[in-house]
């Protein structure tokens, strides 16, 4: 597998918390999720492999360049598209003002060739009607688009998303996924979620992180796997269950060491996540 | 036939240069030369496609043309257009935070010149240096207004858009100043006494800006300078001579604005050494 990031015992404190604790994994092309828990360092890890903050202490290379040197972090910026949570819109500007300001800034500065760009990042993600009305004025699934359009500049090798399905209603996160996945066909992808269902829709490689450790790093249905015989339900709740919850059916599911005659069930992928991740038994009724 | 139009002439023919005489022979053998109508027909194509292309490219750029305020569409006759888009998104350029710093020192004028004593021409010399760091402190906004946390990760230097944007508010705001302090009943070298002051607090905030908010600094630096520069006045009358109000503050003297013009100095020189390690990450490696 060709290797875009390659990171070796991360870490990573603010002041007395520590958001990463020694994280290592290898990413190669396709589109690879970075699933955990809020607060689980998902988002330093992300603004670490984009460049946007410095680690602690470790090593990382993406695109075969170290952040760390002043001509690699230059090169690798101008390489990566980088969609952060929180992107800070001017919302004066139109969405084509703003665009076409942050590819000013990613050194597109021909004229004619920034137009055709920004014009081609809006259509991309659907907003080729909408390009000039105020950012102020569009809804939040559309302001989302927006600011992946912002990622998608340049034709970047890399593409950095930290939880972009946010916001997103269900018709929007499908054409997110589109966009991603023909992205994807040819570059990598690396996103940040923690709804399992985007991982098991768009991702071909998946990193569980929680309280700053990678606890899994392989295929999405290698994760899955990880609960085969420990997923199984029943009519009433089971107390001795790691974690178990009403399903709409009206049945009760449950993951753990099932009881002896247990009615075993194909593992998910989010079974598999929540039993990598609840650490202490509870139980959602609802 | 064995000889051909050039280039040159067709598209001399087709943009109407050719004299009567010439367009009239060149016609005649057209008709007789079935390369040169296929060349002229394919400059005419591609003539025709130029044309349509710069009228395209300069109908884009009209409507793709940067939004915003008065000030956008006076510094839009001098800058390029990426320039003005960069400078466009600064906050700074909001005409309510600038007008009512002009308004101020519009006031200070007034009384300067309509009441007596040295109190209003004082009161400009000591307000004037503020607009403009005012406006600076603006430009930023906060640490990541240049476009949040993307800009964080994008190749522009960080530096260059924040010099940009200090030096696009210092031509809004300086000539406004420059501009009310000749109207002040004073020679002009006392009239100027808030330029050094000014410049060392806008150097100053643009290089503690990777550190802190530039609005505090701005603030910090504002609230220095107006307790320096009032400390020393006397609590009641009578008020002695402009002159020798001017001469009891240090920051008013020769050796003070020589100070402050190196204070100013310095601070540019030493955000110049620093842009690659503070201003491109700030949290560097």
């Amino acid at each position: 597998m060709t290797t875009t990031i390659h990171v070796r015992e991360l870490t990573k404190s603010f002041r007395s918390r520590v958001a990463l604790a020694g994280v290592s994994f290898d990413v190669g092309p396709g589109v690879t999720g970075v699933l955990g828990p809020n607060g689980a360092g998902k988002t330093t890890l992300l603004r670490i492999i984009a460049t946007a903050l410095a680690p602690d202490s470790g090593e990382v290379q993406v695109l075969g360049r170290r952040p760390a040197r002043d001509h690699d972090r230059l090169a690798i910026r101008r390489q990566v598209g980088y969609l952060p949570q929180d992107t800070g819109l001017y919302r004066g500007f139109t969405a084509y003002d703003f665009i076409d300001y942050v590819a000013i800034l990613k050194e597109i500065s021909d004229p004619t060739q920034r137009r055709d760009e920004v014009r081609r990042v809006l259509a991309g993600v659907g907003l080729e009607d909408r390009m000039h009305s105020k950012i102020k004025t569009l809804s939040g699934g559309m302001r989302r688009r927006v600011e992946l359009a912002q990622a998608l500049l340049g034709a970047p090798r890399l593409l950095v998303l930290d939880e972009p399905t946010v916001g997103l209603d269900p018709v929007q996160r499908l054409r997110f996924r589109e966009t991603v996945s023909a992205v994807a066909s040819h570059d990598t992808v690396l996103l940040s979620t923690h709804l399992t269902e985007d991982v098991a829709a768009l991702c071909g490689h998946v990193i569980v992180i929680d309280q700053g450790q990678v606890l899994f790093a392989g295929r999405p249905s290698e994760l899955a796997a990880r609960a085969d015989g420990r997923v199984w339900e029943s009519e009433a709740a089971d107390a001795g269950a790691t974690l178990s919850w009403l399903t709409g059916e009206g049945r009760h599911r449950h993951i753990g060491s099932p009881p002896d005659g247990a009615a075993l069930v194909t593992p998910r992928l989010e079974d598999g996540y929540l039993l990598l991740t609840a650490s202490e038994p509870f139980a959602v009724t609802s | 036939m064995t000889w051909h139009v050039d280039g040159d002439t067709l598209v001399g023919y087709l943009d109407g240069h050719l004299t009567e005489a010439l367009a009239c022979s060149l016609e005649a053998h057209l008709l007789a030369c079935e390369q040169c109508r296929a060349d002229l027909a394919a400059a005419t194509t591609v003539r025709g496609r130029r044309s349509h292309e710069r009228s395209w490219d300069r109908l884009m750029d009209q409507v793709d043309r940067p939004t915003g305020n008065r000030i956008v569409r006076v510094l839009e006759k001098w800058l390029p257009p990426h320039l003005l888009r960069l400078v466009a998104a600064a906050p700074a350029l909001r005409n309510a935070a600038c007008a009512a710093g002009f308004a101020m020192l519009a006031a200070a004028v007034l009384a300067a010149n309509f009441r007596s004593g040295p109190l209003g021409t004082l009161a400009f010399l000591i307000t004037a240096p503020v607009v403009p760091l005012m406006g600076v402190a603006l430009a930023y906004s906060h640490p990541d207004d240049l476009c949040g946390e993307v800009a964080e990760a994008l190749p522009y230097s960080r530096f260059k858009l924040l010099l940009l944007r200090t030096a696009a508010v210092a031509s809004v705001t300086l000539p406004v100043v420059l501009m009310l302090s000749l109207l002040l009943p004073v020679d002009l070298r006392l009239a100027l006494l808030w330029l050094a002051p000014s410049l060392a607090m806008c150097a100053l905030t643009l290089v503690l800006s990777p550190f802190a908010d530039s609005r505090w600094v701005a603030a910090g630096l504002g609230l220095v300078w107006l307790v320096a520069t009032t400390v020393h006045l006397p609590a009641a009358p009578p008020l002695p001579s402009l002159h020798e109000l001017l001469a009891s503050e240090f920051l008013f003297r020769p050796s003070g604005q020589a100070f402050l013009l190196v204070v100013a100095l310095l601070a540019v020189m030493i955000s110049a050494v620093l842009r690659r390690t503070t201003f491109e990450t700030r949290n560097p490696a």
